[in-house]
């Protein structure tokens, strides 16, 4: 019996010795493509500089469309920064969301293999800051023509005490997307697409409730916007509010032109059914209700753009987001590239940079919609006619150009991971109706509060 | 109202709970299915289609044609494989000293590889990676089946609690007609631990096959990546193909779901077996 085990016992030993020992030459941080690799020849041979090629690796979300728009991109660059003895190339890091690619991205940096460059998420530029993870590029900044940008993208969470550490791979605003067949068929007007002079919120609710129809699998609702604590401040300061915090993150939420906000929301979800909640977008999520023309106004991210522009059972619109006059404005989302703190290439890394930011590899980005909306004006005004597609009419386009000039930084803060559950379930909580505006407005005031103590 | 009926009633009242469950278990499978054989536009239509119009096959394609679905399946299975009967191998032995042979500080060295078992395994993820960066494991597969294998401490637990059951006297029996511990090991304890090694198995196979945050750590090369972590780059940040993701996604479940099938009398007998004689 012993004998008739042994040989299998021994041959499961080798194939896991087999398979352990599976390396096929690349190195313990190197992750190098077929196309890269050919691509990455013809550079050597194109180099006539004497002395060693820099490789650097850029750390990015290995989706297909992702990569194949990056590997396009390297195909151009490289070939510039040959001259330099620079080579990059990706480290595509697998991940269906910024969580586990910030895991990742750590991981390498403990252990001494951080890429040159990485993309990440805007949300993680706070605590990334705090704990002197990533590289100031502040003094960079002047080898680049910032005329040659969107201002407003250079801001957000990437700048803390006038230093800045990272550069926007992209930009989102957000806007008022609505259902111009709905509008035709209640007789209304459609809402302003004039950002200085914006349909106030009080206003977007009254329209709301008139465009509110049917019930069950056929109603049509009003209103819907995105529920994070993110999507809260260009309604706050848009309504003539102080935003959800203060300089050192104190939360603002109960002073009076905040609250209005979230008495008008209320007023929506509770009393006048127009506004949907968490229940309503648990089969369907919001931009597929709006999509299936079931949602009249849609306050959201143009990351939808690519969704939207596909629409064909209605006529789409873009309005700007509700506020007061003079008062109109549009939270920022940008993701960042950044270099490392622990990179060991960070001169090289900026070069590359440098190169992405570059016209040709902006307009690659940008016609395969990678990365959000691209941070050059010329490749946008080149470009956007294909980005926001033929069913938005001429005003849609300048009004969704425009809410890139009006960009507000969004309310991150080291914290913004763990609170922001907690402060949309108090959401969920005032829009179904289960607390009041002041009881949920308060419960969130004290969830920052709390959150942001503890992390600092 | 007679007997008869009334068990018939009460019969038919908890099949229908029994078939309640089971359809909250199965609809997301064949959500998962009858999706992926749709084209992007009707996903979302409204009403729902459970049998798709027109149904097609494009996902699939796409599928194996945008990533390289194959070569990850085989990583997942040889790797999976590896776990399976490493693990079996060497958590059998270690149970079987645990249960059987006496030597000092035995309870205390049980007590200790007990222990390993609070331990969430994300909070030695880093540092085992800057360990294993520092001997060069980084992007090969070692790490993925040498410490699940070596210290397996819950394949331990579970056969020694079933080894323990098992009289002594076999044990003795075989010592008094000569026979060594690894005899004894092999031709007395490892058949009569037939159903638990199968459900620890199973249950090796699919926790190996389903990891996602070990490889995501331990693995950089896109052809050596598991069929978790390619699942995971089917998925552009912001937006989704949900015909092309379920489509990969009902293909990556496929092995586990046979292999349940396969091996589902063994693994509910093995459960039953080591709750009663744990």
């Amino acid at each position: 019996m012993l004998k008739k085990f042994m040989p299998v016992w021994s041959m499961l030993i080798c194939l896991m010795v087999l398979v352990g020992c599976t390396n096929t030459g690349t190195s313990s941080s190197g992750n190098t493509s077929e196309s890269q690799e050919s691509s990455a020849s013809g550079v050597e041979n194109e180099s006539s500089t004497a002395g060693p090629l820099e490789t650097v690796q850029i750390a990015i979300s290995a989706s297909a469309p992702t990569v194949e728009g990056m590997n396009e991109v390297l195909d151009v660059i490289n070939a510039r920064l040959a001259e330099k003895n620079i080579q990059a190339e990706l480290l595509e890091i697998p991940s269906d969301g910024w969580v586990p690619f910030y895991q990742k991205l750590m991981a390498l940096q403990a252990a001494g293999n951080a890429p040159g460059l990485a993309q990440i998420a805007e949300f993680y530029m706070p605590v990334m800051i705090s704990k002197n993870q990533i590289t100031d590029l502040t003094d960079k900044l002047s080898e680049l023509n910032m005329e040659d940008y969107f201002d407003k993208a250079f801001q957000g969470a990437s700048v803390v005490d006038g230093k800045t550490y990272g550069i926007p791979s992209g930009q989102y605003s957000v806007v008022m997307y609505f259902n111009k067949d709905l509008f035709d068929a209640a007789g209304l007007a459609y809402p302003s697409q004039d950002w200085d002079n914006p349909t106030t919120l009080q206003e977007v609710a009254e329209m709301a409730r008139q465009l509110t129809s049917g019930s069950g699998a056929d109603k049509i609702y009003g209103f819907g916007t995105h529920t994070s604590i993110l999507h809260i401040e260009h309604y706050l300061k848009g309504n003539g509010g102080p935003g959800v915090y203060d300089e050192n993150y104190k939360c603002l939420l109960m002073e009076p032109l905040n609250l209005e906000v979230y008495q008008i929301f209320g007023q929506m979800a509770v009393q006048d059914k127009s506004m949907l909640n968490s229940n309503d977008t648990k089969v369907m999520g919001a931009a597929d209700l709006f999509k299936e023309g079931r949602l009249a106004i849609y306050v959201d991210g143009t990351w939808n753009q690519s969704a939207f522009r596909d629409i064909d059972k209605f006529t789409p619109g873009i309005a700007a987001v509700p506020g007061k006059a003079g008062k109109g404005c549009s939270a920022s989302f940008l993701d960042q590239w950044i270099i490392p703190a622990g990179s060991e290439q960070k001169d090289a890394a900026w070069q590359i940079i440098k190169e992405i930011l570059a016209e040709d590899s902006q307009t690659i980005l940008f016609d395969r919609s990678l990365f959000g909306i691209t941070v050059r004006q010329d490749v946008l005004e080149q470009s956007l006619d294909g980005f926001v597609g033929p069913k938005f009419d001429e005003a849609d386009r300048e009004v969704f150009v425009e809410s890139l000039n009006r960009l507000i930084p969004a309310p991150y803060t080291p914290a913004y991971s763990e609170l922001n559950p907690r402060y949309t379930a108090e959401l969920s909580q005032l829009t179904l109706g289960t607390l009041s505006v002041e009881e949920a407005v308060s419960n969130m005031v004290e969830i920052c509060d709390t959150m942001n103590a503890r992390e600092n | 109202m007679t007997f008869k009926m009334k068990r018939y009633i009460s019969h038919a009242f908890i099949h229908l709970i029994l078939l309640s469950i089971t359809m909250i278990t199965v609809i997301p499978l064949l959500w998962m299915i009858t999706t992926s054989l749709k084209t992007p536009d009707n996903v979302m239509r409204m009403p729902p289609q459970w049998i798709p119009d027109p149904i097609t096959l494009d996902s699939y394609y796409e599928a194996f044609t945008v990533q390289p679905l194959t070569r990850s399946l085989i990583n997942s299975l040889l790797i999976a494989l590896a776990n399976v009967f490493g693990t079996l191998l060497f958590s059998s032995m270690a149970a079987f000293a645990f249960a059987k042979l006496r030597f000092r500080g035995k309870n205390l060295v049980f007590m200790i590889l007990l222990t390993s078992l609070t331990v969430p395994s994300q909070v030695t993820l880093i540092p085992m990676y800057v360990a294993y960066s520092r001997i060069g494991w980084v992007d090969t597969y070692l790490p993925l089946i040498l410490p699940n294998v070596l210290l397996n401490a819950y394949g331990v637990f579970m056969i020694r609690q079933f080894m323990a059951g098992v009289p002594d006297a076999y044990m003795e029996a075989a010592r008094i007609d000569g026979a060594g511990y690894a005899r004894i090991f092999c031709v007395i304890y490892l058949p009569l631990c037939k159903q638990i090694l199968i459900t620890l198995g199973l249950y090796n196979f699919i926790n190996s096959w389903n990891n996602f945050l070990t490889p995501l750590v331990m693995l950089n090369s896109t052809e050596k990546f598991t069929v978790s972590l390619l699942l995971s780059t089917y998925k552009v940040m912001y937006n989704i193909n949900w015909s092309l993701l379920m489509a990969a996604s009902t293909v990556s479940v496929l092995p586990t779901m046979i292999l349940f099938f396969l091996a589902q009398k063994h693994f509910v007998e093995g459960i039953t077996v080591a709750g009663v004689k744990g």
